[in-house]
């Protein structure tokens, strides 16, 4: 319903790629981010993803060309981020279960999974790829709907495109990926 | 597939699922026109959206997502088992602990929440309060309250919760993820507010009320909230923490009353706030913005910047987050009786009562059966700007009148304050029902109330009139006159003024003389007691001149009046006088308009349209019919575009406040279309006409004027569009419609006879054409005399008949005389004159008068060039007749050119398969080649 983001870094925000740190906004709002999605997986209590948010925020600080100079930009690399995040992690568990070199993972703890779940994720990361072959802003539009959960409205702002035009980008997408994920 | 090609199909996609599903098929055929490759790959897409739900898309990422991200998640703390539960997982962790996916597998096996709250948090000695509690929550049986099972200790001291274990989300995620509208997401707020009162009644408080514990599932597709940790917050209460570390322990404060905040006992009230919180959540998607609350028990408030709720939803809001829980809903049900109130266009508790508002809501309810209430609303505040101005003229009765004002006033909103709507059948009260209610009330309430007994009678008048239900408006302003002259005596002012208003209601429901006469006492009474230029004499003037108008069309004395009007309120001062100047100018401009004096009316509603637009709100009815009104005369002085902005111009008013069915509407929509017609936009036209015509019959019903005339226009339109058999019937319809509502002799019958013929004359019968033309000129001719514009149409339709049967020497006659009457009453450059020179020039061509009809034609393409488009279909018209002309004479490169000319627009405008453009190369053809190639 509002047109403005919860989600506000300043609008003059900038990292500091040199010196390898993040300030301490960013590293708020990609908490904020990574909590809002796992919310809508798990009801009740909103996870701490402090595992998922530093993951990130490695990402975000590594990040060679990442100046972020404004908020829709962040959006856009952050959603980026958390993508990458999920399925290099997706990958190292396909790989640990088929036995494969495994590389070390930054997250500490022991993970829980099976090879399901790694694949499914997977499978919609390709599926995007796919989609962003054909039209790049569509799978921006994806990304940032489900990998940082920006609202319609705000995924149009980040993009710069009419709200009109990116809900119905977004339905007829989402006929798209249906399509694509679907059982054959 | 290539990326365009893709683009252009998520385009097409996009656009095809806003279509209605029913037509999205054939809709999306034309749209591919013959494209089969796109068409085949929209459709396997659409398929998918039919079932399931799109939504399930969604989900289905979400999950993929969501569930990656939790596999992210160390799980190295999960303890294996709690108390009798053996634990799966964690479900998440808040400020008091963690929440556990678990099972209990004795004595029945289930899935349960399992929230345990450290040690260190909670002293020993709550142990035995715990159990106190948990056998009063375990009471709560709710469909939308989670079960609480059990409750103990863990074996470091903390203590569990088990609890049904819910799969929903947050409800305001749940909102935004599914997109919901502001009505759905009042009725899951109902839904939530049941849940609470239920509690409410087994006394319990949940103290702790916010999205995260109020999740949403959905059970047979319907949203279904599922309330979490009830009670629990009571645990944490009962610490004895300081504020921060209270704060702390529960988490957010966003959704904590003030009194909370401060450690203060709580009770429902508190519940009560934050589901203000919520509510205001949910229709805004942020918070209500608030003082630190930290620091200081402020309480919060509508965030300034949120103008798109209703305003009755932000005195909701208001009441339920008041800082003082006193000046909250006393109860959740209280709450919910205001949503439904809300929803229902009833009056809300929340908002400070005063008459305007009350009617204002009971004009939203009966928006649909209603005709013209908005109408009635006006008249009834402008009764009570009477009664103030009363107060101010005669001090010794001022004290009666204070009364009288303010019983009236309480009367009032006590008539039209709602039924209330859980009461079966008394939302079905109509407006006219409510009003007889209320005239019993007067006459057995009142009795000892003579004054007060007057007053209302004339409202409940206005009100009939504002309803359209003239008789009984007539029947009790008579009734109140004769009240007044007996408590006040005959002469007195205020019987003159409710004379006026009779007068009104008669003339409004077709009684023309008996309001002349009613005026015309009125007249006679105010100028006797208040003198001949007293602001009351003009307005009565002004109604006087409306009457003259409306009835024998007596223009000149109608004149006459209305300017004497206007000289007298010019000289009068103070607002409410403006007003009456405003309606005085408004009025003589519509006498003027009639008498074609088109610039003064001009000049006259520009005044008007000043003045309203100064002292009234920018889209106030009054403003809107005053420029509507401006609009109609400069389309008449053939000022397409300036009609056209200003028709936008109130239809965006109109449907602002309004809403898109509204008679006003409606008519603002017919009014635009009749621009864009003239201005040879017939398609954009045609689509408004086919739109409102359905509407119309809904609206104003099978039998009345305005949709007589819609009929009439979509008749028009649909001959233009080629059907002349589909357009004979509407004309019938719309001809026996007005024979019925305004008798046999009236211009508009004239005019829908006029349009028959037109349409029988396309059907290629010119015979039956000439004869319904005749009697239309007949008419026209009785009603309005030999010189009205109306009677040159019916000449010019005549002369179509002579052309096609040949009788060239009839039709230059009646075209003569049709030129004649139209250059009397029209400035040389509308388009109506360019009209009539040619057709006069068309038919002295062919009676073989070249050389004027040359000049004619000529002339009259000068002026459709200079008044219209570029690509007006006239103007290719006039060069068409123009060429023929030329080509007659041997000038065959300058019948060429002016052909040539003539396609360009055409294709541009049609297309190139158009019959129209076909029919202009087969004249350029039929030219010899020297000409056609040589320009």
């Amino acid at each position: 319903m509002s047109d403005a983001p919860p989600l506000s870094p300043p609008a003059d925000v900038t990292i500091d790629v040199g010196e390898g740190r993040l300030p301490a906004v960013v590293y708020d709002e990609l908490r904020a981010i990574a909590s809002r999605h796992l919310a809508g997986e798990r009801p009740g209590q909103p996870l701490r993803p402090t595992e998922l948010v530093h993951e990130a925020y490695v990402r975000l600080s590594e990040a060679s060309d990442a100046t972020v100079t404004d908020r829709t930009h962040f959006y856009r690399l952050a959603s980026r981020v958390m993508r990458h995040v999920l399925v290099d992690a997706a990958r190292r568990r396909g790989a640990d279960k088929r036995g494969g070199g495994a590389s070390p993972l930054t997250l500490h703890g022991e993970l829980v999974s099976d090879e399901g779940r790694a694949m499914e994720l997977l499978e919609l990361h390709e599926a995007l790829r796919r989609l962003g072959r054909l039209d790049a802003r569509l799978e921006q539009l994806v990304e940032l709907r489900f990998f940082t959960g920006l609202t319609l409205a705000e995924s149009a702002a980040a993009l710069g495109v009419s709200p009109r035009k990116a809900s119905k980008d977004w339905a007829a997408a989402k006929l798209w990926l249906r399509r694509e994920l679907a059982p054959s | 597939m290539e990326r365009n090609t893709f683009r252009e199909l998520i385009d097409l996609v996009g656009d095809a699922l806003e279509q209605p599903e029913a037509s999205r098929d054939a809709w999306l055929e034309q749209r591919c026109a013959g494209d089969t490759e796109l068409l085949r790959e929209a459709r396997a897409l659409l398929d998918l959206s039919v079932a399931p739900t799109l939504h399930g898309v969604t989900r289905d990422i979400e999950a993929r997502v969501g569930r990656a991200a939790l596999d992210l998640e160390p799980t190295a703390r999960t303890p294996g088992r709690i108390g009798p539960y053996v634990v799966d997982g964690v479900l998440g962790e808040g400020g008091m602990g963690v929440v556990y996916a678990a099972r209990q597998e004795k004595p029945l096996e289930r899935d349960v929440a399992l929230k345990v709250v450290r040690g260190s948090a909670l002293r020993p000695r709550l142990g035995a309060r715990l159990e106190a509690e948990m056998r009063l929550l375990a009471t709560l049986d709710h469909p939308y309250v989670a079960r609480i099972y059990d409750a103990g200790a863990t074996d470091d001291g903390g203590s569990y919760f088990a609890m049904e274990r819910i799969e929903g989300r947050p409800v305001t995620d749940y909102c935004t993820a599914h997109e919901l509208g502001t009505r759905a997401r009042l009725e899951l707020f109902l839904k939530v507010l049941r849940a609470v009162g239920h509690a409410h009644q087994k006394a319990v408080v949940h103290r702790d009320l916010k999205p995260s514990n109020i999740l949403v599932t959905e059970v047979d597709g319907e949203a279904t909230p599922k309330l979490i940790d009830f009670g629990i917050a009571l645990v944490a209460s009962d610490l004895e923490l300081d504020r921060d570390e209270r704060t702390a322990v529960l988490g957010t404060p966003d959704y904590m009353s003030p009194e909370a905040i401060a450690g203060a006992e709580v009770d429902t009230r508190a519940d009560v706030y934050a589901l203000g919180v919520l509510l205001h959540e949910l229709l805004t998607d942020r918070l209500p913005s608030r003082g630190d609350t930290r620091s200081g028990p402020d309480g919060a408030h509508v965030s300034p910047d949120v103008q798109r709720i209703p305003r009755d939803l932000r005195y909701i809001v208001d009441k339920a987050i008041a800082r003082n829980p006193d000046e909250r809903y006393a109860t959740v049900a209280q709450l919910a009786d205001d949503i439904v109130r809300y929803l229902a266009s009833y009056p809300v508790e929340a908002r400070p009562a005063t008459v305007w508002y009350n009617l204002q809501r009971f004009a939203v309810r009966n928006r649909a059966p209603v005709l013209g209430l908005g109408a009635a609303v006006a008249v009834l505040l402008g009764v009570s700007a009477v009664f103030t101005l009363r107060l101010a003229e005669q001090r010794d009765l001022a004290e009666t009148e204070a009364a009288k004002a303010t019983e009236v006033a309480e009367f009032l909103q006590d008539l039209f304050r709602a039924p209330d709507p859980d009461v079966p059948g008394a939302a079905d009260l109509t407006a006219r029902e409510i009003l007889e209610r209320g005239v019993d009330r007067v006459f057995t309430e009142l009795s000892d109330q003579p004054e007060v007994q007057a007053a209302l009678l004339g409202v409940i008048a206005d009100t009939y009139g504002g309803l359209g239900l003239w008789a009984e408006a007539e029947e009790h302003l008579e009734e109140a006159v004769e009240r007044e002259r007996a408590l006040k005596g005959p002469d007195h002012p205020d019987v003159g003024v409710l004379l006026r208003r009779l007068g009104q209601a008669r003339s409004s429901g077709g009684d023309f003389s008996g309001a002349e006469t009613a005026v015309r006492e009125s007249l006679a009474i105010l100028r006797a007691s208040l003198g001949p230029t007293a602001p009351e004499t003009g307005e009565a003037m002004t109604q006087l001149a409306l009457v003259l108008m409306r009835g024998e069309s007596r223009l000149a004395e109608a004149d006459s009046i209305g300017s004497e009007a206007v000289t007298i309120l010019r000289t009068a001062t103070g607002e409410e006088h403006e007003a009456s100047l405003a309606t005085a100018l408004h009025t003589l401009a519509f006498v003027k308009r009639t008498r074609l004096q088109l610039p003064e009316a001009r000049a006259l509603n520009q005044e008007a349209l000043a003045i309203r637009r100064r002292i009234l709100d920018p889209t106030h009815p009054d403003v809107l019919m005053t420029a509507s009104n401006l609009a109609v005369v400069v389309e008449h002085m053939g000022r397409f575009p300036e009609a056209e902005a200003l028709h936008r111009e109130v239809l965006a008013g109109r449907r602002a406040r309004l809403g898109a069915e509204h008679p006003d509407v409606l008519t603002s929509m017919n009014n635009l279309a009749s621009v864009l017609w003239r201005m040879g936009r017939y398609a954009e036209a045609e689509s408004v006409f086919r739109d409102i015509v359905p509407v119309a019959r809904v609206v104003h019903g099978e039998q009345h004027p305005t949709t007589a005339i819609l009929i009439n226009n979509l008749g028009v339109a649909t001959l233009r569009a080629g059907d002349p058999v589909a357009a004979q019937a509407l004309h019938r319809e719309a001809l026996e419609m007005n024979r019925r509502l305004l008798g046999e002799e009236h211009a508009r019958v004239a005019g829908d006879l006029g349009n028959l013929g037109k349409a029988v004359f396309a059907a290629g019968d010119p015979p039956g054409a000439r004869a319904i033309h005749r009697q239309a000129l007949e008419m026209r001719v009785r009603l309005l005399g030999e010189s009205h514009p109306d009677v040159a149409s019916s000449l010019v339709d005549l002369a179509a008949v002579s052309l096609a049967e040949s009788d060239a020497p009839a039709a230059v006659e009646q075209l003569r005389r049709a030129l004649e009457i139209r250059t009397r009453a029209l400035s040389d450059d509308s388009p109506w004159i360019a009209e009539a020179r040619h057709h006069l020039g068309v038919a002295l061509r062919e009676a073989g008068a070249t050389e004027e009809a040359e000049g004619l034609l000529r002339a009259a393409l000068d002026v459709r060039t200079a008044a219209l488009d570029p690509g007006h279909p006239d103007i290719g018209a006039t060069r068409r007749e123009l060429a023929h002309l030329l080509q007659g004479t041997g000038r065959l490169a300058e019948a060429a050119s002016e052909l040539r000319e003539a396609r360009a627009h055409a294709a541009d405008r049609l297309g190139e398969s158009h019959p129209e453009v076909q029919a202009i190369d087969a004249q350029l053809a039929s030219l010899p080649t020297s000409a056609g190639t040589g320009g």
